[in-house]
This record gives C-alpha cells, structure tokens and sequence, in this order.
C-alpha cells in the first residue's frame, strides 16, 4: 500500500516538475520573442517623413526645395456645397483639378476621391474658410523650382516609387537620391485594446535625417542666360531643338546647361515622356566640323603634320573608296597650310590629316579624347554612343571621322574633349555637384583628375589655329570685339534611314575664351535650323551672343 | 488619544486629496498650454515656410525679369 502512495507522490512530483519546466522554458528562454510579440501587440508604428534636400546653384540659391503642399480630397458621400462654394473652390484650383472636383460628384460610393495634389497653403485656407463638410487635406511633400524650368533637364524631378514613396528621377535628383532622400524617422507609441495612446506607457521617438544638401557648380546668372539666348535662338533660327552647354576647363565644372524644348519639373506628368532624358548627356549627334580641331590636334600632337605643313590634295575633291569628298562649299584651297585648312573648314584637307595620321593613331586618339565612352558626370541617363569596333572600320570611315561624319558624340563629349585643348592638353572630366551638406558636415567633392590627352605645346598650337578660325573663318563677322575666342563651326547632315538628308543639320559652334586663358569652354547646337542649315549662319552668332554677356558678368 | 489620531488621519486625507486635484488641475492646464503652444510653433513653422518660399520666388531670376520687363526696362 505504502509503495502505491509514494509512487502517486512521485507522478504528482513530475507533473510540478514539467509545469515549472515549462513555465522556465517560456519565461527564460523563450522570453525575448514573447516580450517582442507583446511589445509588437500594443505599440503603433508611425513613419516620420524624412525632408528631401534641397540642390543649390552656387551662390547658394535653391534651385529646387521643399514647399508646403496639400493632398486636397473630398468624402462624396458627404460633400454638398452650393453652387456659389463650388464656384469658390474652383477659383484656386487648376482646369485639370477643377474638372476632378466635378467627377467627384458621380463617384458618390465612395468615402475618399483624391481632388488635387501639391495645392498650396493659401489655396488650403480659401478653401478652408469655406467650413464646408465631407472635405479634407493631407500634407504632401512637394518639390518648389523658384528658377522655374531653367534647370529641368540637370535638376531631374521627384516622383513616386512602386511603393508610393518619394524617388528622384532623372538628372542630379536621380543620381544623388540616396543622399537627398536623408532617412525617414519613426514614432514608436504604446497604444490600448482601442488603439488609444496610452499617456504613461513608452513613447520613442526617432528623430528623421533630413535629406543633404547639394551645392552646385551652376551659376545660375549664366543658367539664365543660356536659356534666354538658346529661346530667343531657337525662335530666330527656327531650330526643332537645341543645347548650350558651358563649362570651367581647369576643373570640369558644369557652369551651365540647357536644353530645349524641355519640360516642367513641378508637374513633370504633363509632358511627353521623351522630354525627360537630358540631351546634352544622353542624345548622340554627328559633330560635323568641330570635330575636325580634334582630329587636327591628333595630327600636331603625332607630329603628322605642323601648322606649316602644305596640303597637296587640296586643289580638288578627292575619292575615298569609291565615295567623292568635297567641301562643304565646293571652292577649293590649293596649297593650304594646316592653319587655312580649319579656317576653311575644308573636308579635303581634313583626309589629307586623316592619312598623315594614319588609321590607328586616328582611332587611338578618338577614343583619348573620350569618345565612345561616359564622361562620368554626376547626373543620372548618361549615355554614350558606341563606336564601332576597329575591325568594323575602312577607308572612308577614318576619312569622314576626320571631318566630323560617321560618328557620334553627346555635347558634354565634345566639350570636354575641347576642353583638353583649353586647359593644356589635360582633359577634365565633369562635374556638377562641389559640396554635399549633411547637417552641420559639409564634404567637398574633389575634382577628378585630368587626363593627359595632348601636350601642352600641341594645345597652344591648336588654340592659336582656332583664334584663326573665328577671326578669319565664316562667321568672323558675329564676333565680339575687344576680345580672343577660339572656337570652330560645325554643321553636319542628320543621317535619316541610312542616308545623309541634305535639308535637315545640326548646326553647332564649340570654342573657348578668353583664348589665352580661358574662363569658360561652350558648346551651342541647334538641330535642324530653318533660316540657314549652316553653323556659321546660326550656332556661331547665337554663341557669340551669349558670350557678349559672360564675359559681361566675369569682368 | 484615539479621536485625535482619527482627525488627524482624516486632515491627512483631505490634505492628500486636495493636493491630488491641485496636481492634476496643474498637470492639466500645462497640457493644454504645451498643446497651444505646439500649435503655435506649428502656425510659425508655417508662416516661415510662406515667407521662405515668398523670398526665393521674388528673388529668382525669372521674376525679376518679368518684374523689369513689366517696368518696361531693357537690357
């Protein structure tokens, strides 16, 4: 009997032992997930958005910040204002919005029907004071451009992810979004069984980071000046579209760069897609002859030929397989030096280069100045055209690259590689971006360093060539006085299904000044100029133009 | 002896009960004035951003050309 009762103690002892082995189990080592999954049952998780920074020119104008804007939207159901308060509200919104508002109406099953996005703070009030029921505003991040659309292209826009969270697209927005974006904040609250607050339980607050800062390299006085002049341009020439891109040769600073048409960052939704890309680093076009000072700088850095070297095929057109090569004028220099031959813009002379050159110096040097490849500025889409492999090259390919045909480049290409020549042979690489300011921190981007492409003798003789050009050349009448440019024309033919059409061109005019110590490289194209096809009858004068008032404001 | 401990505990909780709804009132009213005054700062933050946005708007360069051209005024 004895040996049953203690055996019925014994089962009796092992239960209590399994009970507080349990309870040790979930207690101890199962405590940190219980206590998670507690904590996670009665706490709210609320995100704090993070402000966007703002990109600066660089006197530190804002060329796009934060403003305060308003979701505004309407509870249908419960929306019923007279015809004068709809007439009211009507006055602060747009055409588009206003028609929403109307739709509204006829969406009366629902609870919420989005009306207006980015709706200002005085546009809130008006409506605001109407007291009217069944309406209702939620703050919305929005991006202000003080400086208009001056900068849609560099700038970029804000727009929303697949997770409807801010993202920038396009452009310095784009490219620097991580570092604009800052980190969003969070507001950790206990909450009750009726999701009410809980006054004494935790409340943690992580602060938000706001987005950096971004201080440009643009000047936004020459900014404005290029986008006046390029308007007025395309205006007077009847150009389709056109580009006008400045740059500091010694750093690869972006001072300016437009292009129109463009589009509007602040309401980005209502233009065609296609506007988006920023031409100026992404759209290839045939250089035509300003690419002829590079090919000619290839040839003097070589020692292929000197200045004073004599072009003996110059009296007449010349035959590259099978293909005549003429000059853009048909009139012929015979006996041309190197000199006349940029300041003539002459094609044949630009083969007899191309020989003396010789097939794989010619190549090696368009691929030094950096053709075919990206240029690595900070902006986002940059694209470059492919060159073809050097298998794939014959004859007459290496003689119309000598000229500018048959090749494409992107005009922050082209500047840059002019840019080698104004800065002693050293080519830049670009960049717009000089400081990012994260709070109190400010870091300096150093600039990259420049590449050797020719030698600084090769680059004086070829500045020297190029103030021939503009003094003597075709558009030597636009030209400022006072001062020494030097620069080259180009006008190409666009290249339409395979095929050279005569009537459409790209009219162009690259050059630098002052010439004997360059504060500025510039490159204007006009695409498809209506007035006259050639850049020495409109991408030269509008680049003087523009340079009349640069040097104005650096004096 | 005992009815002086008596009135002496009931003083004790009259005392402790006043001060609790001399606490609470104080507690109360300090809420509503960190609320008003949030509100304010909120107001504040408010009018700053107008007038920040007002400021870069009229300091641009596109305004000030409008603004020179509405004077009739030529480069």
């Amino acid at each position: 009997m004895k040996w049953r009762y203690f055996l019925l103690h014994l089962f009796y002892v092992f239960l209590v032992v399994l009970v507080v082995l349990r309870l040790g189990y979930w207690q101890i080592v199962k405590n940190k997930d219980f206590s998670r999954q507690a904590l996670f049952q009665r706490s709210s998780y609320l995100e704090i958005p993070s402000p966007r920074g703002d990109i600066l020119s660089s006197d530190s104008f804002p060329l796009t910040t934060n403003q305060e804007g308003y979701l505004f939207y309407v509870d249908p159901k419960n929306f019923h204002p007279t015809g004068e308060q709809l007439g009211k509200i009507k006055s602060v919104l747009d055409a588009s919005d206003s028609a929403r508002l109307n739709l509204a109406f006829a969406k009366n099953q629902l609870s919420w029907f989005p009306v207006s996005h980015h709706l200002s703070h005085l546009a809130k009030q008006n409506i605001e004071s109407l007291n009217l029921k069944g309406l209702g505003f939620e703050p919305e991040p929005t991006r202000m451009y003080p400086e208009a659309s001056i900068s849609a292209h560099l700038l970029g826009f804000v727009g929303l992810d697949t997770n409807s969270q801010s993202k920038g697209y396009f452009g310095l927005e784009g490219y620097y979004d991580r570092q604009l974006s800052g980190k969003p904040g969070k507001l950790i609250q206990e909450k009750d069984a009726l999701d009410r607050p809980i006054l004494i339980g935790d409340q943690n607050i992580l602060s938000p980071q706001s987005g950096s800062t971004l201080v440009t390299s643009i000047d936004r006085r020459l900014q404005f000046i290029a986008y006046q002049k390029l308007a007025q341009g395309l205006a007077r020439y009847g150009a389709k579209s056109g580009t006008v891109t400045i740059m500091e040769p010694q750093t690869g600073r972006i001072l300016a760069m437009v292009s129109l048409p463009n589009y509007d960052p602040g309401s980005y939704r209502d233009f065609d897609p296609y506007l988006y890309k920023n031409p100026t680093i992404s759209d290839g076009f045939e250089p035509g002859s300003t690419f002829k000072v590079l090919m000619m700088a290839a040839a003097l850095d070589t020692h292929a030929v000197s200045p004073d070297t004599i072009c003996d095929i110059c009296g007449s057109q010349v035959t590259v397989s099978d293909y005549p090569i003429k000059t853009w004028n048909e009139k012929y220099y015979p006996g041309s030096n190197m000199v006349e031959v940029i300041q003539h813009s002459d094609n044949v002379g630009m083969v007899f280069v191309s020989r003396r050159l010789g097939h794989s110096r010619e190549l090696e040097y368009i691929k030094k100045f950096g053709f075919g490849k990206l240029t690595g500025i900070d902006l986002q889409e940059e694209s470059s055209p492919a060159l073809r492999p050097e298998k794939n090259w014959v004859d007459i390919d290496y003689a119309t690259a000598s000229f500018g045909q048959g090749i494409a480049v992107t005009p922050v290409q082209m500047v840059r590689a002019v840019a080698a020549i104004a800065n002693r042979g050293f080519m830049p690489t670009p960049r717009m971006v000089d400081k990012v300011v994260t709070g109190s921190l400010t870091k300096n981007i150093s600039t990259s360093p420049s590449v050797a492409v020719i030698s600084p003798i090769t680059a004086a003789q070829m500045t020297q060539i190029m103030v021939n050009a503009v003094d003597n050349g075709e558009a030597k009448w636009a030209k400022p006085a006072g001062v020494s440019i030097a620069g080259k024309t180009g006008t190409a033919q666009i290249p339409v299904l395979g095929h050279y059409d005569k009537d459409k061109t790209i009219a162009s005019f690259v050059g630098f000044a002052p010439a004997e110590k360059p504060k500025f490289v510039m490159l204007v194209t006009l695409r498809e100029p209506q007035t006259s096809p050639w850049g020495s009858e409109t991408a030269a004068p509008l680049w003087f133009d523009i340079s009349r008032d640069i040097f104005r404001l650096l004096k | 002896m005992k009815s002086i401990f008596l009135k002496i505990l009931i003083f004790v909780n009259i005392a402790l009960l006043g001060g609790q709804l001399m606490l609470s009132f104080t507690r109360a009213t300090q809420g509503t004035l960190v609320a008003e005054l949030n509100q304010k700062t909120q107001s504040l933050k408010s009018d700053n951003a107008q007038l920040r946005e007002q400021i870069y708007s009229r300091s641009s360069l596109v305004y000030i050309e409008l603004q020179a051209r509405s004077l009739a005024l030529k480069p």
